[in-house]
This record gives C-alpha cells, sequence and structure tokens, in this order.
C-alpha cells in the first residue's frame, strides 16, 4: 500500500441531487475522498447514506429512470469525469475502473456463454486480437479460482452458482487491466462460506496486481477482513474516515460508535444487550441546516443543529484520520491535554 | 383520504378533461338537446350552420347538434353496459380460474384463449349473425367478445397476487378462502381491471360505431355516430357534415380514451423528472441551499 | 410447564418433484424437539432447507414424509379440524417486511385482521396495545406499509405476528432486510418480548452472531439435514462438526485486533445442490477431514462434547475433531 505516490482515484466537494417522478432527494451532500493505489478503501452506510450514489454517480452507472444531477470533481488519470460526455466516460470506466455488482446475475447476459462475454470486453478495452483476448478471458477465469476453466468458459451463467458468477464478474471488471476495482457490496447476497472466498481471493488479486480496491458495504465484519481505510458515510456526508484499524478499534463520531455497537461480535461475549441507534434515518429530500445527525445523537449539541460539522482531523495522531463532529473532537483534545 | 387528494394533483387533467366531458355530455343530453334527436323537419333538410341549427341539418331535417349529444348518449350507455357486463363475466371467471387453479383453471385459460383468439368484431357478427340485428344483439355480442380480456387480466393478478407473503400470513392467521378472495385478491383485481377497462372503453366505443355502420347494431331513429356515418355518405356533396361531425366526434372520444389508457399505463413507470418539472424542483433545490448556508454561515 | 415440547418433528423429509424421478430434498430427515420457552435458531447456508422446514412447521408447506406436532397435537390433526386454534396457538414472521403487508391497506386494518378473522372483541384496544407491545406511535395506524421504514414495518410483523396471542412464533431470517442499526433495536425487541411474554421463538437466520446473541439454542442445517444441534453458546464454542467450525469460521469479526489474528478455514467449492445430494455424508465433497467410511455411510446424530449433537463420525461423546 503506497499512499506514497499520489491518489489514482480522487473525489472533491461531491454533490449529487436526485430527481425521480415524485422524489427530490440530495443523495449525497459534500463528500471528498482519495484513493492510492494498492489500498483498499471501504465505504461505509447503511441505506440512505449515499454510498453506492456517491461511487457509481461520477461513473455514470446509475440506473435509468432517475435525472442525477452532479456537482464537484471526480479526477482520474489527469482527467475529470464529470466533465466527460457518455461515450468518453464510458471508455474510460473501462479502462480505468473494473465494477463488480452486486447482484451478478444482472451483469451478464444470460443467453450467452461466459467465456465469450469476458473475451468480448477483453477485446472491447485493451483492443486484444480474437486469439489473445480467448487466452485473456481463460487466464481471467484461472486467476479468479474458477476451477476447470477451460470447462467453465462454455457455461452459461444460470449453469453457475452464486460464489462463481461472482467469480466471473471479478473477471470481467478485470478484463479492461483496470486500476480501480469498485465493489459493490460483493458478497451480500452471497452465503459465508462463499463470501470468505469472495474476500480472500480481492484480497489477493490486491496484492498481485497493486490494484486500488473501492468497497461498498454495510458489513463491518467485511471492512475488518479486507480494508485498509474506511469512510462512513451518514445521509450523504461522511461521518468518519481514516484508518480501518482505528476507525474499528476506537471509533469518535457517534453515528460510528453507535453503528459498531449495534453489530454483534461472535467471539465476544455477550455483554450488554445492544440497542442499536434509537430514531430512524433523516429524509434526505430537503436540506436542513447543521448535522443530519443531530436528532439521534447522545452527544448533541445546540451548536449541532444549526452549523454543519466539518471534517476535521483527528490531533496528535500520526494516521490521518478525520471526524465530523466537533464536540468529539474538543472532548478529546481536551483529554489529551488533561 | 389526503393521499387521493394528493395523488390527484398528479392527473393529466389534459387528459381527463376530453372523457369527463364526453361522459358530462352523454349524462346531461336530454337537457342539452335543442331539439329531439329524432324530430324530422322537411322544410329545412340538409342546411348549414344557422341560427335555429348550430351544426345544420340532415337529409330528414333533424338536428345535427342534436343528434351528436344524443349518439354520446346512446354510445355512453350502450358501452356502459357492455363494460359492465363483460367486467362481470371476466372478472368472475378470471379470478376464480386463478385462484382454484387446477383442472378448472386449464378450462378456463383455454376458453379465455379461445375467445381471445377470435377478432371482437368476427364473433360480435358471428353472434348478431345467430340472433340478428339490434341494439340487444349488439350488446350481447359486444359482451361476448369483450369478456375475455378481462378474465385473461384478472387471472394474472390472482396468480402474482397469491405469491405475494402477505396473502401466506393471511392464511397463517386463518383466514378463510372467502376471507382472503374478497379481502384482498378481489380488490386488486378490480383496481386493475376497471382502470384498464376505462381506457378500453374507446375500443368499445368504436365497435359500437362500427357495427352501428355495418347496420348490425343501433337502428335509426335513435342516433349514433356510426350509423350517421353511414346515412351521411350519400350526402356528401350535399352537406359534407353529415359525415363529418359524427366522424369528428368519434374519434375525439376514442383517441381521449386510448391517450387515458396510455397515461396510466406510464403513471406505473417510474420516470425521471423532466423539462418544468425539473427546472422546478431545481430551483427549490438551489433556494434551499442558499437557505441553508445562510443559517451554517452565522457565527 | 407442559410436558411435550412446543414443536416436535420426526424424520420430516419435503422433496419437490421437479422431473420424473428426480427431486429437490429440501429437507431430508429432520428430527426436532423444541422445549416450550426456549428461543431456538436455525442456521445454514442457501439451499440447506432452513425456509422449506420453517413453512413445513407452520402449515404453508406440505411435509412428504414424517410427523410434526404442535404443542402435544399433530399438525395435520390441527389444520384438519382446528386451524384457527392452530393460528392462535403459531405464528410467523416473514422475512420480507414490506411483502408481508398489504400494501393497500393501512397498518390498523393490517393489524385488525387477524382479529376480525377471530372474531375478537374491542379490536381498538387490542391494535394500540399491539402497537405499544412492539413501540411504535399511533400515527402508524392509518399510514400505508411503503410511508414506513423499514424497521417500522417488521415491527408492524411482528405487532401482527402476536395479535392473536400465540405462544409459538416461527421467523423466517427477519433481520435480513434492515439495515445493521435498525437490526440491534429488532434483536432488542425479540429479547424482550421473549421475556415478557414467555414465547417459544423459533428463528430462522445466516447471521451467526445474531443467534449467539439472543438464542439459548441452536441447529445447523446441510443440505436438508441437521448436522448439529445444542445449547447455542457451548456449540459455538466447541462446534463438533467440521461443517459448523467452517461456517463459524467464515463469520468475520467486526474487531480487526480479532479477525486479523484468528486462525481461519476456508472451504474449496459450493454448497452441492440438494436435487442431488451426495452418498454417505453430505459434507463430504467439501470436507477436510475426509476419509473414507464419509463417502459410504450417513453419520446419524449422537452427543457431542457440548452436550448437544453432531452428526459426524468422527464427533463422540467425549471428543471431536477440528479442522
Amino acid at each position: 500500500m503506497s499512499t506514497a505516490s499520489g491518489p489514482i482515484y480522487e473525489v472533491g466537494d461531491l454533490v449529487i441531487d436526485l430527481y425521480a417522478g415524485n422524489v427530490s432527494v440530495r443523495a449525497v451532500d459534500g463528500v471528498s475522498f482519495a484513493i492510492h493505489p494498492g489500498e483498499t478503501v471501504a465505504i461505509v452506510g447503511e441505506s440512505g447514506s449515499g454510498k453506492t450514489v456517491m461511487t457509481l454517480g461520477p461513473l455514470g452507472l446509475l440506473p435509468e429512470g432517475v435525472t442525477v444531477d452532479i456537482r464537484g470533481r471526480a479526477q482520474s488519470g489527469g482527467q475529470d469525469l464529470l466533465t466527460l460526455g457518455p461515450r468518453r466516460l464510458s471508455e474510460l470506466r473501462g479502462r480505468s475502473f473494473g465494477v463488480v455488482f452486486q447482484d451478478p446475475i444482472s451483469a451478464l447476459n444470460p443467453m450467452k456463454r461466459v467465456g465469450p462475454q469476458l473475451a468480448a470486453q477483453a477485446r472491447r478495452l485493451t483492443g486484444a486480437t480474437g486469439r489473445e483476448a480467448r487466452q485473456a478471458a481463460l487466464d481471467l477465469l484461472k486467476r479468479t479460482g474458477i476451477p476447470d476453466p477451460d470447462d467453465r468458459y462454455f457455461r452459461y451463467p444460470h449453469e453457475m452458482s452464486g460464489g462463481m458468477l461472482q467469480r466471473v464478474m471479478i473477471a470481467l471488471a478485470l478484463a479492461g487491466k483496470p486500476k480501480v476495482l469498485i465493489a459493490d457490496e460483493p458478497t451480500t447476497a452471497l452465503d459465508a462460506t462463499v463470501q470468505a472466498q469472495i474476500l480472500e481471493l480481492i484480497r489477493q488479486l490486491q496484492r498481485e496486481d497493486g490494484i486500488a480496491v473501492l468497497l461498498i458495504t454495510h458489513d463491518i465484519g467485511v471492512v475488518s477482513r479486507v480494508a485498509d481505510r474506511v469512510i462512513v458515510l451518514y445521509a450523504g456526508r461522511i461521518a468518519e474516515e481514516g484508518p480501518a484499524f482505528e476507525v474499528l478499534t476506537a471509533p469518535i463520531h457517534p453515528y460510528t460508535i453507535g453503528l459498531l455497537d449495534s453489530v454483534p461480535d461472535l467471539r465476544k461475549s455477550i455483554g450488554e444487550p445492544r440497542q442499536g441507534i434509537p430514531g430512524v434515518p433523516p429524509d434526505q429530500s430537503m436540506l436542513v441546516p447543521g448535522c443530519r445527525f443531530a436528532e439521534r445523537c447522545p452527544k448533541v449539541e445546540p451548536r449541532c443543529r444549526t452549523h454543519r460539522p466539518p471534517l476535521d482531523q483527528v490531533r496528535g495522531r500520526a494516521v490521518v484520520q478525520r471526524v465530523a463532529c466537533p464536540p468529539q473532537l474538543r472532548a478529546l483534545r481536551e483529554m489529551a491535554d488533561a | 383520504m389526503t393521499e387521493l387528494l394528493k395523488s390527484l394533483r398528479t392527473w393529466p387533467w389534459h387528459i381527463v378533461a376530453p372523457v369527463l366531458l364526453f361522459v358530462a355530455v352523454a349524462v346531461l343530453a336530454p337537457w342539452l338537446t335543442p331539439y329531439d334527436p329524432a324530430a324530422q323537419d322537411y322544410m329545412s333538410i340538409l342546411q348549414g350552420p344557422s341560427w335555429a341549427h348550430w351544426l345544420g341539418t340532415d337529409y330528414l331535417g333533424r338536428d345535427l347538434l342534436s343528434r351528436i349529444i344524443g349518439g354520446a348518449r346512446v354510445s355512453l350507455t350502450a358501452m356502459s353496459i357492455v363494460l359492465l357486463a363483460a367486467l362481470m363475466l371476466g372478472v368472475v371467471v378470471g379470478s376464480l380460474a386463478g385462484y382454484i387453479g387446477g383442472r378448472f383453471e386449464v378450462v378456463m385459460i383455454s376458453a379465455i384463449d379461445i375467445f381471445l383468439a377470435l377478432p371482437s368484431l368476427v364473433i360480435a357478427l358471428a353472434l348478431i349473425g345467430i340472433m340478428g340485428p339490434g341494439y340487444w344483439s349488439m350488446i350481447v355480442a359486444l359482451t361476448l367478445a369483450w369478456w375475455a380480456n378481462y378474465a385473461r387480466m384478472s387471472r394474472a393478478v390472482v396468480v402474482a397476487e397469491l405469491r405475494q407473503p402477505y396473502i401466506e400470513a393471511a392464511r397463517i392467521m386463518g383466514a378463510n378462502h372467502l376471507h382472503i378472495f374478497s379481502r384482498h385478491i378481489l380488490p386488486s383485481v378490480l383496481a386493475l381491471v376497471v382502470v384498464y377497462a376505462s381506457a378500453d372503453a374507446g375500443a368499445l366505443v368504436l365497435a359500437i360505431a362500427t357495427l352501428s355502420f355495418l347496420g348490425l347494431g343501433v337502428e335509426p331513429p335513435t342516433p349514433e355516430w356510426g350509423q350517421m356515418l353511414v346515412d351521411g355518405m350519400g350526402y356528401l356533396e350535399d352537406n359534407p357534415a353529415l359525415v363529418i361531425l359524427p366522424g369528428l366526434a368519434l374519434t375525439l372520444v376514442v383517441v381521449s380514451f386510448n391517450l387515458l389508457g396510455e397515461a396510466f399505463a406510464l403513471s406505473k413507470v417510474p420516470r425521471p423528472a423532466r423539462g418544468l418539472t425539473l427546472s422546478r424542483r431545481r430551483r427549490d433545490r438551489a433556494k434551499e441551499e442558499a437557505a441553508r448556508a445562510q443559517v451554517e454561515a452565522r457565527p | 410447564m407442559p410436558d411435550f415440547p412446543a414443536i416436535q418433528t420426526s424424520g420430516v423429509k419435503v422433496h419437490f418433484r421437479i422431473a420424473p424421478g428426480r427431486f429437490v430434498k429440501a429437507v431430508d430427515g429432520v428430527d426436532l424437539a423444541i422445549p416450550a420457552g426456549t428461543f431456538h435458531g436455525i442456521v445454514g447456508e442457501s439451499g440447506c432447507g432452513k425456509t422449506t422446514l420453517a413453512r413445513t412447521i407452520v402449515g404453508l408447506q406440505s411435509a412428504t414424509e414424517g410427523e410434526i406436532s404442535i404443542a402435544g397435537r399433530s399438525l395435520s390433526n390441527w389444520r384438519r379440524a382446528d386451524r384457527k386454534g392452530l393460528a392462535r396457538k403459531m405464528q410467523f414472521v416473514f422475512q420480507d417486511p414490506l411483502g408481508s403487508l398489504s400494501r393497500r391497506q393501512t397498518i390498523e386494518q393490517s393489524l385488525e385482521e387477524p382479529l376480525i378473522i377471530h372474531g375478537v372483541p374491542d379490536r381498538r384496544k387490542r391494535v394500540e396495545a399491539l402497537l405499544d407491545l412492539v413501540g411504535l406511535p399511533r400515527t402508524a395506524l392509518g399510514r400505508l406499509p411503503r410511508s414506513l421504514s423499514g424497521g417500522q414495518r417488521q415491527r408492524v410483523g411482528i405487532a401482527r405476528a402476536l395479535a392473536l396471542d400465540p405462544s409459538i412464533l416461527i421467523c423466517d431470517e427477519p433481520l435480513s432486510a434492515l439495515d445493521v442499526s435498525i437490526r440491534a433495536q429488532i434483536v432488542a425487541l425479540f429479547a424482550d418480548l421473549q421475556a415478557k411474554l414467555g414465547l417459544t421463538i423459533v428463528m430462522i437466520a445466516h447471521d451467526l452472531a445474531v443467534v449467539r446473541e439472543i438464542c439459548s439454542s441452536v441447529s445447523v442445517m446441510y443440505l436438508g439435514r441437521i448436522v448439529e444441534s445444542g445449547a447455542t453458546e457451548r456449540v459455538f464454542d466447541d462446534a463438533a462438526h467440521p461443517y459448523s467450525q467452517a461456517l463459524l469460521s467464515a463469520v468475520p469479526s467486526p474487531d480487526p485486533r480479532i479477525e486479523t489474528t484468528r486462525e481461519r478455514v476456508i472451504l474449496a467449492g459450493d454448497p452441492p445442490s440438494p436435487s442431488n445430494p451426495p452418498a454417505g455424508c453430505r459434507f463430504n465433497t467439501r470436507c477436510p477431514l475426509v476419509f473414507e467410511r464419509c463417502r459410504n455411510e450417513e453419520p446419524v446424530l449422537n452427543p457431542a462434547t457440548h452436550g448437544g449433537l453432531a452428526a459426524c463420525h468422527l464427533s463422540q461423546a467425549d471428543q471431536h475433531a477440528t479442522i
């Protein structure tokens, strides 16, 4: 993991508004982050946090049926994705980004065999010839741990299990030799034992190729297993971000604390019954001043309701950890000073 | 209730209005018609528009305006009767087929398929051939031609709903078939089929006009647009209004109903906000943002 | 305390015919005895048959073979002679909170429905009591399911299941469709309800950590059979069956200090299909400890070291193999 070299993908001041038939929602409300080669960044949030919109939006991968307004910057390879037209965006996307979706069935054509689809993708993105592309597809199947790749090359999607299909999806995403692999809840639909396999695979591929991995998930266990850094989203904003170890073992933002508290750990003794976070997620169809977590926050102060908390660095740490909660940061400073 | 009123605002009133107009005219016809549509006046045949006859008269001196309005009433009445009968027959057969399943369903599906395979007018013609022409023959014939589509739709809704978890929940609660059918299944079926039928009404009006045009439906002197069309053809040179007016009325009504059906179908599909709605939303959003920034800028 | 188990199944099989001579053996011989007042979890991965088993117990599915008895009376007898009595005894909570509520009915109508079916008087009072029981405000009554959040909908589902005051509650993955922070709320609700009402709860789940938190006993299923069962904490601390060990190992810990240092077992391959289970022990195709006997002879549930049962040739009452 080299943070020394510049970021491979950088998003700045991203604001995304969605307009559908009868609702307007601000899904992303001012988010900036960067990812470097070789690192795995987990984007954690619950439904409505904006994690999928934030990640897939700049790439133009949001489903149709919604009008999307995006503001801000999304830099990759010296270009700003937000300024590109659909064709150029599609080219750049294929070559620099590989995307693994939650539901493998939807990304593959059920009427075509798996191998040729992979080969077609390789051909399209890397300009390989027919023979080269076929070989590339076989290699990809092998790399993603699919047993008996020569046979599986000629199978249809419906003949493969969930775990196998997810491997094919990963292969498809890697076909263009991308620099960033984006995985949207890649293991949510899979069984626990298969999930373990897939996570292991992603880790291994990353080590071999040095690609950056952007992982969208709501499963803290997954973050704990594979992430180097984690970004915690709430209501379209970053609540906390930093090294996975730090954030998971010593969370600072009250939402992160509440979220981690809600997750039972199989290997720890059962303590107090967990209560989760009281209340419900905020309504993002309206813009209100202040912190969006204020109404559910146990540490809320008057200023929280009127002023948006800035994402500030935690002082006195060797690592970069940022938290959007002035009361907590102040409490930390006071403790450190004392 | 408030949810219903709210959704009324989103209705495409530019499409619903003509349909409502047709219904209003038809219902109020006896009070709207300046003359009896059957009243003949040999002194004023084939006249153009005048103060006495706003749309002119036909070859028997009958007031065209009154006949157009009267025709609306006749079309609406016939259409309503057929719709009601076809709906009742179709919904009952289709819902029961879907609910009971098994061999009963298979037999019913075959019957439905047979009726669907034949064009409705062919069925209607065949039946009128057997029963003889006339108003009630037309009604019966059209009902038999129309019910199968509603049956098919009802069955589809029932089959889909039966799979839903909430139906299983009702069974686990100890609900019997009658309860499930009347409280859950039937309302879902009616909700879909009735709306479809109202849009389908246009086709039915056209079918009535077609049969009357062929002389197999409404008989003179009762005014009916299709029948007026065929009558007026002989006088095309003398007063084209005899053909143009009923044709226009028919077109307007049928097109309005079709647009209604399309609008309904589209409303079920999630659509991105566009055009004026989008600009309005964007403006609102920008205003909200400015307001918020103002509050947050205070010390 | 009644002297018969709340739920008892013996030799239950549920086979679906997909082609002449070919069956999907979703449930293939399950013996279960759940004492009254316990909170029992059934875990396993896709294709293990846990959902089919739950649906069969509650009567949505007919068993191809075997006996099921609820509160000492056979299920078929209940269904034939006293369907309403069965509904008052045992109820079901669905996985999908939105699909399990009629989208055209208000919450009040959905909660009232069981009361109407059974002719319970004073409906309004009972409905309000149910809302209080699950922690929903009165304002929820007039709303439609789609305007409620996922957690609220699931509370309604639970409230409705409790409307007839059943003593047994079967829940099919009631937490899967919910957000993490909401899950914790509903878990707390379940624990609270069980303590308050003395319910027997059977929860089908795939989240082992949650099962450990609230279920006092657990059964692990694989390909239509129970491979291990016993008191949850003891089974999870010292699982005797290699599949249970692998399943437990596959669950990542949210604490990186534990996660990065623990030993992990990663199974190769995918679970076989229930239409074609392997001969002998069903797990033999993926078991790291497989030996000859496993391929020929299917093990039966025998006492295991943790005090419960395990179906593995290497497991005995005083020792078992570890992957």
